[in-house]
């Protein structure tokens, strides 16, 4: 710490200092901060807009994953009461994937949704 | 205080953000300059390190100080812009630095001092005038200087001993001669 006041003591300078603070600039755009808060709303706006949409993305998304589930389940249900064992694995098999498939997405949508929010 | 108002913008009060464009506004303004020597560019330089500011506030790591993580944006912002703009003023310094002088002095168009010593700062190299900025105006310290530049503390302190005997050496040779 005494060392770091040293090092900054040792570089005190009236003169110059006079000469920066002389100099000093401040912004004359009056309008200057209002622009700045116009641009970050429309920017938040943007951005809630992309949001939005995203998320109804995503509720289809979620909606047409349902209905393949749905539709898997009921033929897996038919051919197991109708003794047709055939084609069972294959549903099963095709049911983990769009599972695996529909987390992933998911988790990829959520990042989607995270990085356009706070 | 600054924290409060982060968190602030971060519960999603934007308004809030005007606080940190209030009191950063003429400090960023102002390395801006010293580094692009030219007051519009620096204004659209400020607004953009503001932007960028607000934009990555989420990922904003509290260990530092709001004031020198902001710095930091503007100078890059700066340098980058000093580096892809060919438009921008590039002006060539101490070996030509008194002859210039002397045309913006004896040009006298505003006819006040404070013009004078803004002449005299703006022919200092953009690391020597934002290191001077940094270190008399906002009194920044040499290792907080170290961190908003990304030089060494020892390379600071090289800079900002030029940059004091550049600034002597132009006022010296000049502006005496002509009060």
């Amino acid at each position: 710490m005494n060392k770091e006041r040293k090092e900054n003591n040792e570089f005190k300078d009236e003169f110059i200092s006079e000469i920066i603070e002389k100099g000093r600039y401040s912004i004359s755009n009056e309008d200057f901060e209002d622009q700045i808060l116009q641009k970050i709303h429309t920017n938040v706006n943007d951005k809630e807009e992309i949001i939005s949409k995203i998320k109804l993305s995503l509720k289809f998304f979620c909606l047409g994953l349902v209905l393949i589930f749905v539709c898997l389940l009921g033929l897996i249900l038919r051919d197991s009461l109708s003794d047709q064992n055939t084609n069972v694995l294959t549903y099963v098999l095709v049911l983990f994937f769009t599972t695996a498939l529909g987390i992933l997405s998911i988790e990829n949508y959520k990042r989607v949704i995270n990085n356009y929010s706070f | 205080m600054d924290n409060i108002y982060i968190d602030k913008v971060l519960s999603g009060d934007v308004d809030a953000f005007r606080y940190f464009v209030k009191t950063y506004k003429d400090m960023g303004f102002n390395l801006a300059v010293s580094i692009i020597k030219d007051e519009q560019y620096a204004e659209e330089i400020v607004q953009d390190a503001f932007m960028k500011a607000f934009k990555g506030l989420k990922s904003f790591k509290r260990t530092a100080k709001f004031k020198s993580w902001f710095y930091r944006i503007v100078v890059n912002e700066a340098f980058q812009r000093l580096r892809s703009n060919k438009k921008a003023p590039q002006l060539s310094y101490l070996e030509d630095s008194n002859e210039k002088l002397l045309e913006y002095l004896t040009e006298d168009v505003h006819g006040e001092r404070t013009e004078k010593i803004r002449s005299v700062l703006k022919m200092l190299p953009p690391k020597e005038g934002l290191v001077l900025n940094l270190f008399y105006l906002e009194e920044t310290s040499i290792k907080d200087i170290s961190k908003i530049t990304g030089w060494t503390r020892s390379n600071t302190k090289v800079i900002l001993h030029r940059a004091r005997k550049h600034t002597r050496l132009i006022w010296q040779k000049n502006i005496k001669n002509h009060e």
